[in-house]
């Protein structure tokens, strides 16, 4: 009872998903099978992860658009070094991640320590990192050792193992989020930092963690993506940033930090972009449909959220008079 | 993205900050110069409009990207309204003749501009969302009015705007005037008074009286505009107009443009002029690197970390500068 | 035995000497009330011993022990509580993580929920308050707020308690609960330092009290002693306030309000104002002050408002809120927040609500821009250097100067001002001040809401005072101290409801 305004947050959004999935399977004869729903996830599972790295950061407040230059020059740079040097891959895997939360190292620092914008800092490393993994290429397409296209095509059951991956990795994003102090202090950052500051939370090292979570988790969604198409090629991981943040949006987190969730948030919200292309391929629709019915889709929940955000607000309690700080004046 | 969250107290210059960033301006100035002693083929009159024409269409939309930032939003749909507008000008071209197909890329152009600023300052709604939901909307219609095909966009138009007068290309002429006017509303007009104001603080403007829902709607509609006017130039000197003429990427170059120029991201805080001056940066970078020979990646690579130092240079070098005043 | 005391405790903040060797000592098992007008030096002292601020001068005495604790957690290790008036809640954690965000307790790196719950189900029984704990933040009424954050300050066992101003946000029920909660840390020993505008309080829950008056110590009394009007005056002091402005004829109702309605209250406010009127708006923290001033100028969401003014032919006509607010010269509370664009130049700052006087088809004219620009510094007497400095550089009293007088170049017949001296120091008061009566010598009615007795009194040519419980009541300029206390003080049921709206009503 007392956690359902707090539910009722997703309602509108997880209403969104439910009356999509409602809709296809009684248009659709195909959507509603298992080996449809099932590959379904298998191609949410890079999204889902890539969305659980941005909730970390977007929750804390902040925001990274390098997501899919971060993919892709991680991906590339394993693969390489697994391509040139026969290194193993899972050691490749943990090479990807490792070079992922590097960027998430730099990325934090430049917010934290020098206090930079963090929109136009990871603008700036979505240019220059795209840059680094072109040249890094050397071609035009990077193959994956045929261990990953194995692994992408594994099954539990009906289910594939990436799709279940991607859960488990929500999953314990939402138990950090919920069950532990330092994910209890990213919402209370989030939230507000000022209060967060009164509170004693470490501020600083948490939106660095939360950036280099962030880069860690994009350059994981990358290589399960790779593995998924076998091989990198230039624009791999493009527009995936703009798609990442819709969905963590359309999951109910604020862009304003503070408030979401990785479960079931991302799921919702990975899973009503995914349904969405999904039906309408299988509706034959044409193949331009789907742009403008995801734009349309975004815009529309996205202004129930503010109606409904708007209405919350109003039932704040107005803030007292602030304090008397103007005690001292400027000069 | 609102200044709630990125709460960050950079307040910033004045409309005097002309002069503070003059020394800016002049490094980059000696560096052009350094360029056309340099590298060849640099100070070419062919290149150097090659330059300016390039940097026109990113420029324009810079322009407008400028004001949307200065009054506190962002606005990433610029490049998908200017390849709709574009192509819908074509379309209208077809039918009506050049002069229906300009004016039809305008109106494209402030139509989704008007959606936006209804969007942002009617129903508050977040603006980096409002504006990716139109990015991908806008491109979504547009793919399905093309299906994926380019129009032509005949002679009897890019003609008159990929051409030139006096030897100085139309599409240098229209992105300076641009520039001018852009300006001439941020600094001399009641306007864009009421603009700096609400970008620095939105409360305190609304007390002052400010009708700050306007102010802010309007933004939105002269970057819809200007997407459209940018529409026409890229489209003319394309010769073509289709949904890759405004790739999601480009917008970056709009943003980033703006961020070299020295315009805030946080709002209240630098010139649409700037914006223009930092779409010739980048378009000079490009052109330069080519001319040397700089592989595209490595290219890239620049333009990042130019946005990046830039704005570095302007956090440690310009708002300290002010602390200390 | 003594647990704490302060001896010769200063504290200047620049412009402002805000205590001067202070001194106050409280037992075990006392509640010390610490009392004072606006501006008297509580909240500094008070935050200089929950660590908030640091004394220039003087010392601070734990079971004897000097002590100087450099923030709110080293206060905290102490065993000394700070109660803030404005609590700390993050909205969106629920109730039970808001009470432990200050160390939550883990088991096994997880969150120890049901040893939270339990301790914070202890502490609420105990404070006899029964709050959800799963509920988030952002769902909690003022009051609950409130209660949240003093029921964390317990949870650390504390042995010195600050409450500030705990009751402006509760109701009757919850200011007993409060009160019995005080009583039984007493009767545990602990310290209670309990900081109030109501009198009436001190009687219910004080052992002894501490007047403060101007940042020094202005008398000492145990609550058995004393009588309600005895703290009135030791509060407000018996100098008489010098009034520097003749009381002058009010003119003609400038302004007629009947029942003006918050959106967010139950009962409207009646009142008329006169041309060249200086009328002071006055009550206690939290009676609505500064809403019935936003709501007559639309501010604030109103859901009534029967508005009248006089019109160029002598006529009263009806008009709105939004109406009232373009003929108003408005100066909010709060500078900063509310006030100015702080990176622009003093010029944009001033020149902001009179652009359209200023430009001629949109466009500004420099000349005339220029010429408006000096003509306000020089009235304002604005010390600034050059009008393109951003008016963050300028002093707080200059900053207000400019927030007032960006509206005498539109010469507007009302001035709403709300706290229009706050945080500035004697010398800057005074000149906005002198620009206030010069406002109302020109003709405008002044509308002033101020916290401030010396400074309502000192300039007002009517007083509105605002009770606790939204009552309004209307004195002339002659009236005392003490008289407006009670006034304030009053509850609901020691008002003549009836005569509510009438007594309002402007006295010949």
């Amino acid at each position: 009872m007392s956690r359902l305004s707090e539910h009722l947050r997703f309602s509108g959004f997880a209403i969104t998903l439910i009356v999509l999935v409602v809709g296809f399977a009684l248009v659709v004869d195909r959507f509603a099978t298992v080996a449809n729903l099932a590959s379904l996830a298998h191609t949410a599972a890079p999204l889902m992860i890539i969305a659980a790295g941005l909730t970390f950061l977007m929750i804390a407040g902040r925001i990274d658009i390098s997501v899919g230059s971060t993919a892709f020059v991680a991906t590339v740079v394993g693969a390489r070094f697994m391509s040139e040097w026969n290194l193993n891959p899972l050691l490749g895997v943990a090479l990807i991640v490792a070079v992922g939360a590097l960027v998430g190292a730099v990325n934090g620092t430049l917010v934290t320590r020098l206090d930079l914008d963090p929109l136009v800092v990871t603008l700036g490393m979505m240019i220059a990192l795209r840059g680094v993994a072109l040249s890094a290429m050397g071609g035009t397409v990077v193959r994956l050792p045929e261990a990953f296209s194995v692994m992408s095509r594994a099954k539990i059951g009906p289910v594939f193992l990436d799709s279940l991956l991607a859960l488990l990795i929500l999953v314990v994003g939402q138990l950090i989020l919920v069950r532990t102090a330092p994910g209890r202090q990213l919402v209370g950052i989030g939230d507000d930092r000022e209060v967060a500051r009164s509170f004693g939370f470490p501020v600083r090292s948490r939106t660095f963690q939360a950036f280099v979570a962030c880069s860690a988790l994009a350059a994981f969604g990358g290589v399960v993506s790779a593995s998924q198409l076998g091989a990198v090629n230039t624009t791999f991981g493009a527009g995936m940033e703009f798609l990442g943040i819709a969905a963590v949006v359309l999951g109910g987190t604020s862009l304003f930090g503070g408030r979401g969730s990785f479960f079931p948030g991302a799921v919702i919200g990975v899973g009503i972009l995914v349904v969405i292309q999904n039906g309408l391929t299988l509706l034959a629709a044409s193949p331009y449909a789907y742009p403008i019915v995801r734009g349309l889709v975004i815009f529309v929940a996205m202004y129930a959220d503010a109606l409904r955000s708007t209405r919350q607000d109003k039932r704040k309690p107005k803030a007292a008079a602030p304090p008397p700080r103007e005690l001292q004046p400027t000069a | 993205m609102t200044r709630s969250t990125l709460s960050h107290d950079t307040t910033a210059p004045t409309p005097s900050k002309a002069k503070g960033r003059l020394g800016y301006w002049l490094v980059g100035g000696l560096v052009l110069i350094a360029l056309a002693l340099l590298v060849p083929n640099f100070a070419t009159q062919q290149n150097l409009s090659n330059v300016t024409v390039q940097a026109s269409g990113v420029g324009l939309m810079a322009i407008g990207g400028a004001f949307v930032l200065i009054g506190g939003g962002i606005d990433l749909s610029s490049p998908a309204t200017m390849a709709l507008s574009a192509v819908a000008g074509a379309m209208v071209l077809d039918w009506y003749g050049p002069l229906a197909g300009a004016l039809a890329m305008l109106a494209v152009g402030c139509i989704v501009g008007i959606a936006n600023g209804f969007a942002v300052a009617r129903l508050k709604m977040v603006p980096l969302i409002v504006t990716l939901a139109m990015m991908v909307t806008v491109t979504g219609i547009n793919t399905s009015i093309t299906s994926g095909r380019s129009f032509i966009v005949p002679s009897s138009l890019s003609d008159v705007i990929d051409g030139s007068i006096l030897g100085i290309p139309v599409p240098a002429m229209i992105f300076i005037g641009f520039t001018v006017i852009g300006g001439l509303i941020a600094h001399r007009t009641v306007v864009g008074r009421w603009l700096y104001m609400t970008g620095v603080n939105p409360e305190a403007a609304f007390s002052a009286g400010v009708p700050v829902a306007r102010v802010l709607a309007a933004t939105y509609v002269a970057s819809g505009f200007l997407a459209g006017v940018a529409g026409l130039v890229i489209a003319s000197r394309a010769g073509a107009a289709g949904v890759t003429l405004g790739p999601d990427v480009l917008v970056l170059d709009v943003v980033g443009s703006a961020v070299i120029g020295g315009v805030s991201i946080y709002g209240g805080r630098g010139s649409p002029v700037g914006a223009a001056l930092g779409a010739v940066v980048l378009a000079v970078l490009a052109n330069v690197a080519n001319l040397v020979g700089i592989p595209f990646y490595t290219t890239l690579l620049l333009k990042g970390l130019v946005i990046i130092a830039a704005s570095g240079v302007d956090r440690f070098v310009f708002v300290r500068a002010r602390d200390r005043a | 035995m003594t647990v704490l005391s302060a001896r010769g405790v200063s504290k200047a903040f620049p412009g402002v000497q805000a205590l001067s060797e202070v001194g106050l000592g409280a037992e075990s098992g006392e509640v010390v009330g610490v009392l004072g007008v606006n501006g008297a030096g509580k909240s500094t002292l008070m935050s200089i011993l929950g660590g908030l601020v640091h004394a220039d001068d003087g010392e601070i005495l734990l079971d004897g022990a000097p002590i100087s604790p450099q923030d709110p957690a080293a206060a905290a290790r102490l065993g000394i509580a700070l109660i803030h008036q404005e609590p700390s809640i993050s909205p969106t954690m629920t109730v039970l993580e808001n009470l432990f965000a200050t160390s939550f307790p883990t088991r096994h790196g997880l969150l120890d929920r049901s040893s939270m719950r339990e301790r914070a189900n202890r502490v609420l029984d105990h404070m006899g308050v029964t709050l959800d704990l799963d509920e988030p933040g952002s769902q909690l009424s003022q009051a609950q707020r409130q209660l949240v954050e003093i029921a964390r300050a317990l949870l650390a066992n504390p042995r010195v308690v600050i409450f500030d101003e705990p009751t402006s946000s509760l109701d009757d029920n919850e200011r007993q609960a409060l009160f019995s909660l005080i009583r039984e840390l007493k009767d545990g020993g602990a310290v209670v330092l309990y900081i109030t505008h109501f009198i009436d309080e001190v009687f219910t829950v004080c052992d002894r009290v501490v007047v403060l008056r101007d940042g020094r110590n202005a008398g000492e009394v145990g609550t058995q002693e004393v009588t309600h009007d005895d703290l009135i005056r030791l509060i407000v002091g018996d100098e008489v306030v010098e009034r520097p402005r003749d009381s002058r004829i009010a003119g003609e109702t400038a302004l007629r309000v009947r029942d003006l309605r918050a959106a967010d209250s139950e009962y409207g406010w009646s009142f008329d104002l006169a041309e060249g009127e200086i009328v002071g708006l006055w009550g206690l923290l939290g009676s609505g002050r500064s809403t019935l001033l936003r709501c007559l100028i639309g501010l604030h969401p109103t859901a009534e408002a029967e508005l009248e003014v006089r019109d160029a032919t002598g006529a009263m006509v009806a008009t709105t809120p939004r109406a009232l607010f373009r003929r108003s010269g408005y100066v909010p509370e709060d500078r900063h927040r509310q006030g100015l664009a702080l990176s622009l130049s003093v010029r944009a700052n001033l020149t902001i609500s009179a652009l359209g006087s200023l430009a001629r088809l949109g466009w500004v004219s420099s000349a005339e821009e220029a010429a408006a620009v000096t003509h306000a510094i020089q009235a304002g007497g604005i010390k600034v250097a050059s009008s393109e400095r951003p008016v963050s550089v300028l002093s707080g009293g200059n900053q207000q100067k400019v927030v007032l007088n960006r509206h005498i170049i539109r010469e507007p017949r009302f001035w709403m001002l709300d706290e229009p001296t706050r945080g500035l120091d004697v010398g800057a008061r005074g000149e906005v001040h002198d620009s206030i009566a010069a406002m109302a010598d020109a003709g405008a009615t002044v509308l002033m809401v101020t916290s401030d007795v010396d400074e309502l009194l000192q300039l007002s040519d009517r007083v509105l005072v605002l009770s606790r419980h939204g009552d309004l009541t209307s004195r002339s300029a002659g009236v005392e101290k003490d008289e407006l206390m009670r006034l304030a003080q009053a509850s609901r049921s020691e008002t003549v409801l009836a005569s509510r709206s009438e007594t309002v009503a402007r006295e010949a």
